[in-house]
C-alpha cells in the first residue's frame, strides 16, 4: 500500500469522473486523477493505491539525474587532482 | 523502466556514495525514516550496507499499518462477520493480529474479506454486488487518505448508498514534531513519506 509508481498517462477515459488510463511498465490501467489538476496524455505520474498523487515533472527527474552524475564526476576530477597534482598540469 | 532505470545504475550510485562519504567524513549523522516503505527500500537495496558507518539509520514511527491499534483490526473483523457484509482492505491488512486473529483468519471463518489495490476497487465491489453492504476498512497517513476522501465522494455522487468506509486514517505530522523537537531523540533528519 504504501508505495507509489511512476506511470505515463495514455488516455482520459472519463473526464467528468477524472479517471485516466495509465501504462506502468507495460500494463495499462485505469486511475483516479481527481487528486491532480489539469492532467494530460502523456504526462507522467506517480500512482499510489489508483490515485496520481503527484506529476513526475521529466525535467525536474532530468535535473536530479544530472546533480546525481555530477557528484559523481566532481569526485573523479577531484581524484584525478591528487593523482596527477598541479605541477604537472602547468600550474605557476 | 523510465524513471527507474536511470535511478539504479549501479555505477552511479557508487560514485554517489563516495560523495556521500566525503561529505560525511569526521561527523555523525542519524538519519530517522518515518516510513516503513523506506525501511523496506533501505532493506531490499541494502543501502545500509553501502552508507558509512558514521551515518546511522534510525527507523521511525513505521507505516500506518504499524501504528494501528491492535483494535481496530478487532472491529474491522467484527463487521467482517455482520451477515451480508463485505469488508475490502489493502493486502497491508489481511495479516496483521488482532486480539483473536487476523482478517485472513476471519476470511477462513467464512467472512467475505476481499484484498483491494485501491478504494476504487472497493467501490466496484459496491457496484457488482447491489444487495451487500461493502465497508472498506480505510487506513493511511496524509498521503493515503485523499484516496479514500475521493471515493467517498464517488459514492455520494454514484449514489452507492451500500458503500461505507471504516476510517482508521493517522496524521503522521504531529508525532513527527513531537519526536523531532520535545522528545529530543537527537537526530540530524528525517526522510518523509511522499518525498
Amino acid at each position: 500500500m504504501c508505495l507509489a509508481v511512476p506511470a505515463k498517462v495514455v488516455e482520459i477515459v472519463d473526464e467528468e469522473n477524472q479517471i485516466a488510463k495509465v501504462e506502468i511498465g507495460g500494463v495499462r490501467r485505469n486511475i483516479s486523477v481527481a487528486l491532480l489538476d489539469d492532467v494530460r496524455v502523456g504526462d507522467w505520474v506517480l500512482v499510489h493505491v489508483g490515485f496520481a498523487i503527484q506529476k513526475v515533472d521529466e525535467e525536474e527527474a532530468m535535473q536530479t539525474l544530472t546533480l546525481l552524475r555530477q557528484l559523481g564526476q566532481d569526485i573523479e576530477g577531484e581524484f584525478a587532482t591528487t593523482q596527477t597534482g598541479d605541477d604537472e598540469r602547468g600550474y605557476p | 523502466m523510465r524513471f527507474i532505470d536511470e535511478f539504479r545504475d549501479s555505477e552511479l550510485a557508487k560514485r554517489v556514495v563516495r560523495e556521500i562519504e566525503r561529505i560525511a567524513e569526521g561527523r555523525r549523522f542519524r538519519i530517522m525514516e518515518i516510513c516503513g516503505g523506506h525501511t523496506h527500500t533501505i532493506y531490499r537495496y541494502g543501502l545500509h550496507d553501502v552508507l558509512p558507518a558514521n551515518i546511522e539509520l534510525v527507523h521511525g514511527p513505521g507505516c500506518p499499518v504499524c501504528v494501528l491499534p491492535m483494535g481496530k483490526v478487532d472491529d474491522a473483523i467484527a463487521i467482517a462477520k455482520h451477515e451480508g457484509v463485505i469488508l475490502a482492505t489493502f493486502g497491508d491488512m489481511m495479516r496483521v493480529p488482532g486480539s483473536e486473529g487476523s482478517l485472513i483468519d476471519a476470511q477462513a471463518d467464512g467472512a467475505d474479506v476481499r484484498m483491494v489495490y485501491s478504494p476504487l476497487d472497493a467501490l466496484k465491489l459496491a457496484h457488482q454486488n447491489p444487495d451487500r453492504k461493502v465497508v472498506f476498512f480505510a487506513i493511511g497517513f496524509e498521503t493515503t487518505a485523499p484516496s479514500t476522501a475521493v471515493t467517498l465522494l464517488h459514492a455520494k455522487r454514484w449514489a452507492f448508498a451500500t458503500f461505507s468506509s471504516f476510517a482508521t486514517m493517522s496524521l503522521s505530522c504531529r508525532q513527527l514534531r513531537l519526536c523531532l523537537t520535545a522528545l529530543k531523540l537527537g537526530w540530524t533528519a528525517s526522510s518523509v513519506p511522499g518525498m
